[in-house]
This record gives structure tokens, C-alpha cells and sequence, in this order.
């Protein structure tokens, strides 16, 4: 067991800006930061099982076919995710729209059974799934909040007893930035945000 | 809706790439030269127009009387992985010239989230089996579109100085930004407009 | 050709595992999804149904923008009609149910279901929205353009038309469905 394994996808190698895998759903959902939240526990059940099954079966399933099946374990995996999603959360499920079953071919999930569980013990590799989906949802719910923000006004969570779930920022909810909702404001902010990183790892290295 | 409105929509207004974000792995990845672009953006329309029709016929006449929906995305992303290489296999036994072109794109395209994307939009838009095959067809001709343009964005910007913070990615980000802000141009007033709704 | 058969075996018993472990998640879960959206649809027609008692839903196929009716009754009089729309907005169909007299006047609207942009068509979930609609489609023209709403409506809608539009003419041929029935009688 190596703690490494959980921390690296936070930072060092973060899915979304270091790696930059998996970006159709971080740009397609991140309007909402309530939709960010449900596409990431979706990301996180589904990488977490995905490799855990594909590291216990690592040694079962031949090289030759290993693609198809796990594909079919992928795909297996955010099926149920879908309609426990459906059944359970119907206005997340609503939100996230096609996105959700796309989950099957997010880069992250694959990659990280290539990359990862297919070589590693079952508990590394769900060190390494929680770190890459703790990762994964800090940089989407950041990208929701600050395009929300912006682009809306507002900060919608998920209503708890008299609290509807909606924060309404002053000012910004009467004179939002409406472009930050839109597509442009998403792949625009990806840019800004990556370059900004880039910059900070350059400052760094000196 | 009519066809030419189909293919007015996911050409221009909702684009994959530019406004639904379904395949931008390969956007950013294979748009570094014009070459590669329009090799990756003819097999993924090929692809996607063949997918469409194929995952059209296996969920009305396969999923929907056996009551089996809920295996819909399981079913469409094997089909799709077979599609592909079946595909690569027939390409490579009929044109040995197109094989060279497309080769090294079409594995790439079973994990492009345009193909399973337009097969999960025709099963919940409702199409029949003519308006998912155009609905495929505009979907990749949509990517084609913006791949190609974007492609000659990079190769422009290859030859101009770029701040070094914002070499590689982040200025591909910005442009494809740009690239979106005009296309906004194109919304589903454009179809009222035309008269075809 | 052993090595095939081996590697088909293992493929194949996954693919079972898998199909039967999404068999039982639907068996869980198709229940509780089909009683939600009849819950949601009811919730919804009781919304419009201004306290008149509601007839038996009719599936209707003569009109595009109608998906079905239902009669409302007062006192064995028919008060009014519930309709299902739809109607094209900016991030795909949206479906509405919504009351009419029946002169074809608009008695009340409800969003039912949409896909538009968080602060801009999403704005149509909003409390009063359907305010600008309700009363019209008699005496007076259901607004399907921004120049047929106040100043201050307008205000409202804008950066949003295409939703409003979208709304203004769903409502607008159920208002002339509900006027041919009438006729019919």
C-alpha cells in the first residue's frame, strides 16, 4: 500500500489539466455546480469499481482480449450508474443529459485500467481510482463554480430542508457574463485556467 | 424535422465539438496539421453515419421487443468497437489506398465520444432510421467542419510567437473558444428563420 | 484453436456476469423510476387543473405540437381541456402541460421538462414566468414574439428568446387545438 497512489491524481498528475483526459464531460456539464457534483460521484463509483474488478481479474483475463472485456466492465459499471442515477437522483440524472452514459468512453476510466489496475494490486488501484476521481471532481466543480458564477450568477447545490439549493450572488445574478454559460466560456476558461497552470509549474521549475 | 434541418443543426448549431463538446480528445490531439485533420475527420464521419443506422436497427428491432433498454449503452459501445474494426478489416481488403489514408484514425475512433454520442441522440431524439442515418451524417460532417478549420488555426499559429505559458494547449483552448464564439452566430433561430420548422 | 475457445469462454462469462448483474439493478430500479414520473406528471396536472375535477387522458395524434388531452369538468360541464405540449427550445424538445378554457384561453402553464442554459432559457422555471402567458389565446393573442410583451416582459425574456418563442407557440397551438374542438361540438 502506497499513499503516493492517492495523491498523485490530485495534483501532480491531475486528470484534468495535467493529464487532460476525459474533457467532453468536464467542458458539457460544468454549467451547473450541482450537475459537477453528480457527474463526479458518478466518475468516482465507476472508476473506483472499474478498477478494482479489473485489477482483482488481472490475472484471468488474457492480453489478446483484454480490451473488449473491459469495456464490457466499463460499460456494465455506468449502466448501473445510470439508472440508479435515474431512479434515485432524477433531476441529476435529467441534467447530465447524454454526458452520463459517455462516462464509457471517458479517457480516464480506460486509461487508468490500462495504465494502472492492469499491473497493480486491487488496493493500490483503488488508492489510485479515489485519488484520480478526487482530482477529477476538484478541477470539474472549480471549472462549474467559476463559469456558474460568471455565467449565471448563481451557485446551485442540492436543496436541504428550507434551503432551496440556489446561492444567488449579488449583482453578478442581475448582470451575468452569459457567455460563461455558453460554450465559449467553457473551452475560453480551459485555456486561461491551463495556461495559468502552466505558467505557475514554470515559475516553479525556474 | 426535415433532413436538411437535421443536418443545418449538427453541422452548425450544435456542432459536436464547438457547442456539445463530444470529441475533443481527437480535436486537440489530431488537429496539429491539415493532413491529419481531414484523414481523422472523413473516418469519423464514416464511422459515425454507419453507427447510426447500425445502432438504430439493433435498438428498435433487438433491445426494444425483448425489453431490454437497459443494455443500450453496454450493447451500442461493443457494436461500435466491432463496427470499427469490421470496418478496418473491409477497408484494408477493398482499398488498400484508403486503408494508408484512415488506418492509423479508425482505431482510434471506438473511444471518440462523437460515435456512441450521435447513437444515444437518435434513440432519444426519436429519428427513424432515415433521420438517424442523416442525423450521423451531419454529426461527422459537423466534426469535419471544425477539426479542418481548427487545424489551420494551429498550422497559422505555429509560425507566430506565442507566450511560452500559453504554448500547446492552452492557446489550442482559446482559439477553439473563438472558434465556438462564432459559430454562436448559428442558433435554432437560423431554422424558424429558413422556414424549415 | 484451444487458446480461441479459452479466450471466447472468458469474454463470453463476463459478458454474462455483466448482463445479469444489470438485469437485477433494473428489476430495483425500473419500479421506483416508472412511479416517479407518474408522480411528476400528476403533480403537474394537478398544478393546472385550477380545482376542476379531470377526466380520463386521451393520447392525441392530429396535431404535432399536442401529445394529449384531458377534459376538465365542472359539475358534469366541460369546464375546460388539459394539454400535454411540446416544443422546440434552445437545448432540445421541452414538454409543458397547460390549462385552457374553453374559449382557448389560457388558464395556467407548467414547465414540465427542458434542457435549456442555466441563466438563461432555465430562467423559464422561474416563479411568475408563464404570468405573461396566462389569460391570453382569447380575446387576446398569446405573445409569441418579444414585441408583443411589455417593456418589462420583454426585459425578462431577453438573451432567451428562443426558449420563449419555443413556449409562446406550444401554447399557442393548443389555444387554436382547443378553439377546433369547440367547433366540433
Amino acid at each position: 500500500m502506497n499513499i503516493k497512489e492517492l495523491t498523485k491524481g490530485i495534483f501532480k498528475e491531475n486528470p484534468v489539466f495535467i493529464i487532460m483526459l476525459g474533457l467532453c464531460p468536464v467542458l458539457g456539464v460544468s454549467t451547473q455546480v450541482s450537475n459537477a457534483i453528480g457527474m463526479s460521484a458518478g466518475v468516482l463509483f465507476v472508476l473506483l469499481f472499474s478498477n478494482i474488478i479489473i485489477s482483482a481479474l488481472r490475472n484471468f483475463i488474457p492480453d489478446s482480449i483484454h480490451i473488449p472485456a473491459y469495456i464490457v466492465i466499463i460499460a456494465s459499471l455506468v449502466t448501473i450508474t445510470e439508472l440508479m442515477m435515474h431512479a434515485f437522483a432524477p433531476a441529476v440524472y435529467a441534467a447530465l443529459g447524454v454526458y452520463l452514459p459517455l462516462i464509457v468512453v471517458n479517457c480516464i476510466i480506460l486509461g487508468r485500467a490500462e495504465a494502472f489496475a492492469s499491473n497493480n494490486t486491487v488496493l493500490d488501484s483503488a488508492l489510485d481510482a479515489i485519488g484520480m476521481a478526487i482530482g477529477f471532481a476538484l478541477s470539474l466543480t472549480l471549472i462549474a463554480l467559476i463559469r456558474e458564477v460568471l455565467g449565471a450568477g448563481t451557485i446551485t447545490l442540492f436543496p436541504v430542508g428550507s434551503f432551496s439549493g440556489v446561492i444567488e450572488v449579488p449583482w453578478l445574478v442581475d448582470n451575468p457574463f452569459k457567455v460563461m454559460a455558453l460554450a465559449p466560456g467553457a473551452l475560453l476558461l480551459m485555456g486561461f485556467l491551463k495556461a495559468f497552470l502552466d505558467w505557475k509549474a514554470m515559475r516553479k521549475a525556474g | 424535422m426535415s433532413y436538411i434541418a437535421i443536418l443545418i443543426t449538427f453541422i452548425f448549431i450544435n456542432n459536436f465539438i464547438l457547442v456539445q463538446f463530444l470529441g475533443l480528445c481527437p480535436f486537440i490531439g489530431v488537429s496539429k496539421n491539415s493532413e491529419n485533420a481531414i484523414g481523422m475527420g472523413a473516418s469519423v464521419t464514416f464511422v459515425t453515419t454507419v453507427a447510426s443506422v447500425v445502432t438504430w436497427a439493433i435498438y428498435h428491432f433487438l433491445l426494444v421487443p425483448f425489453n431490454l433498454a437497459y443494455l443500450q449503452t453496454l450493447t451500442f459501445i461493443l457494436v461500435i468497437a466491432t463496427l470499427v474494426q469490421l470496418l478496418e478489416m473491409v477497408i484494408q481488403k477493398v482499398s488498400p489506398p484508403l486503408y494508408k489514408a484512415l488506418g492509423i484514425y479508425l482505431p482510434l475512433i471506438t473511444t471518440n465520444c462523437a460515435v456512441l454520442g450521435i447513437a444515444i441522440i437518435n434513440i432519444t431524439s426519436n429519428y427513424n432510421v432515415m433521420e438517424s442515418f442523416t442525423a450521423g451524417l451531419a454529426a461527422g460532417l459537423g466534426f469535419t467542419l471544425a477539426i479542418v478549420l481548427m487545424s489551420n488555426v494551429r498550422e497559422r499559429l505555429d509560425l507566430h510567437p506565442v507566450r511560452k505559458a500559453y504554448r500547446g494547449m492552452p492557446i489550442a483552448f482559446i482559439s477553439a473558444g473563438l472558434m465556438a464564439l462564432a459559430f454562436m452566430a448559428f442558433d435554432k433561430s437560423l431554422l424558424t428563420n429558413l422556414h424549415l420548422v | 484453436m484451444k487458446k480461441n475457445l479459452k479466450y471466447s469462454l472468458i469474454l463470453l462469462s463476463i459478458c454474462a456476469i455483466s448482463t445479469a448483474l444489470l438485469a437485477l439493478t433494473n428489476a430495483i430500479t425500473a419500479p421506483v423510476i416508472e412511479r416517479q414520473g407518474q408522480a411528476s406528471r400528476l403533480a403537474g396536472l394537478e398544478a393546472v387543473s385550477m380545482g376542476y375535477e379531470a377526466g380520463a387522458q386521451k393520447v392525441v395524434t392530429d396535431d404535432p405540437a399536442v401529445t394529449f388531452m384531458i377534459e376538465l369538468k365542472d359539475d358534469r360541464r366541460t369546464a375546460g381541456y388539459i394539454l400535454g405540449l411540446k416544443g422546440a427550445g434552445y437545448g432540445g424538445e421541452m414538454t409543458l402541460v397547460a390549462s385552457y378554457n374553453t374559449a382557448g384561453e389560457i388558464l395556467r402553464v407548467q414547465l414540465l421538462s427542458h434542457n435549456e442554459t442555466p441563466g438563461l432559457g432555465k430562467k423559464a422555471e422561474n416563479e411568475g414566468y408563464m404570468d405573461k402567458f396566462e389569460g391570453t389565446g382569447a380575446a387576446q393573442a398569446v405573445p409569441t414574439n418579444k414585441s408583443m410583451l411589455n417593456s418589462e416582459d420583454a426585459a425578462a425574456v431577453s438573451g432567451s428568446t428562443v426558449t420563449f418563442v419555443a413556449i409562446g407557440k406550444a401554447l399557442e397551438a393548443g389555444s387554436r387545438y382547443v378553439i377546433r374542438l369547440g367547433g366540433k361540438r
